[in-house]
């Protein structure tokens, strides 16, 4: 089990005096979770919160207490396509992510004869590509926009992005896996 | 050996490891056609270095070349 601390460790002074300390704004809170679970929190907080885990969980609960209030007064919690929704509808503000999905600056569709994910503006890079790229080299979003001469924003939009179409990404990598093992074994073949 | 790094692995890492290794690396044309760029790396007599290995082995395969180096994975300097 992993201990998940929500709020960064701060020191604190308190100066002998007959007065009574101010209440505290934040509270420090533990808990015991699979190694799983803190892997899948703090990677949600290193990809949309700037690696802040109390800013993560505070947004992912108030999003979960939303859907079980919706519920509760008897809705339907769904996902549908910008085009396709209702006269009238809920929609959830999360935190520090108001813009997600809304408006992307640097990832554009292209006319791609097999790949549906977007790419990297101006490059002929897909979100995917790169936001691997980061994960496996462990770099931070500063580190790999030095290492491929691209604004930090654009980094930190393909890695949003990459966490939200993980499933078309990792589809096209694995067809992407199948075609140069195909290719390999072939050259290995003619040697 | 003359690479042509793609943009899709063209780290500044990659390419300072790959030069440091004796290496001649051709920087990458941004935001080019896949076509144009493997017409460039056979321009140029070099092998091609990237991760998008179902585009690349297309064009490979229409003819003869210089090489192709093709990741499914990326990572490279690892």
């Amino acid at each position: 089990m992993a201990v998940l601390d929500m709020v960064p460790k701060r020191r604190h002074s308190y100066a002998m005096t007959a007065t009574a300390p101010p209440p505290k704004a934040r509270h420090r809170l533990s808990a015991d979770v699979p190694e799983a679970t803190d892997a899948h929190v703090r990677h949600t907080a290193r990809v949309f919160y700037r690696g802040v885990v109390s800013d993560a969980v505070t947004a992912a609960l108030d999003t979960f207490h939303w859907i079980i209030e919706a519920r509760l007064r008897g809705k339907r919690v769904i996902a549908t396509d910008a085009d396709t929704l209702p006269g009238a509808f809920e929609e959830p503000v999360i935190a520090g992510l108001e813009a997600l999905g809304q408006e992307r600056l640097w990832l554009v569709k292209r006319d791609h004869p097999w790949r549906r994910q977007l790419w990297i503006k101006g490059r002929n890079m897909t979100a995917g590509d790169l936001a691997r790229t980061v994960a496996i080299e462990g770099w931070s979003a500063e580190e790999a926009a030095a290492q491929f001469d691209l604004p930090v924003e654009a980094v930190v939009e393909a890695q949003r992005y990459a966490e939200i179409a993980r499933d078309l990404i990792a589809a096209e990598e694995a067809e992407n896996r199948i075609v140069a093992q195909g290719y390999e074994s072939q050259r290995a073949a003619v040697r | 050996m003359r690479l042509y790094v793609d943009e899709d692995v063209a780290s500044a890492e990659l390419i300072s490891r790959l030069a440091e290794a004796g290496h001649e690396v051709l920087s990458p044309l941004r935001g080019q056609a896949d076509s144009r760029c493997w017409r460039y790396a056979q321009e140029q007599s070099a092998v091609v270095l990237t991760m998008n290995a179902v585009d690349f082995v297309a064009l490979a395969e229409e003819g003869a070349h210089h090489g192709l180096v093709s990741r499914s994975a990326p990572g490279l300097t690892r």
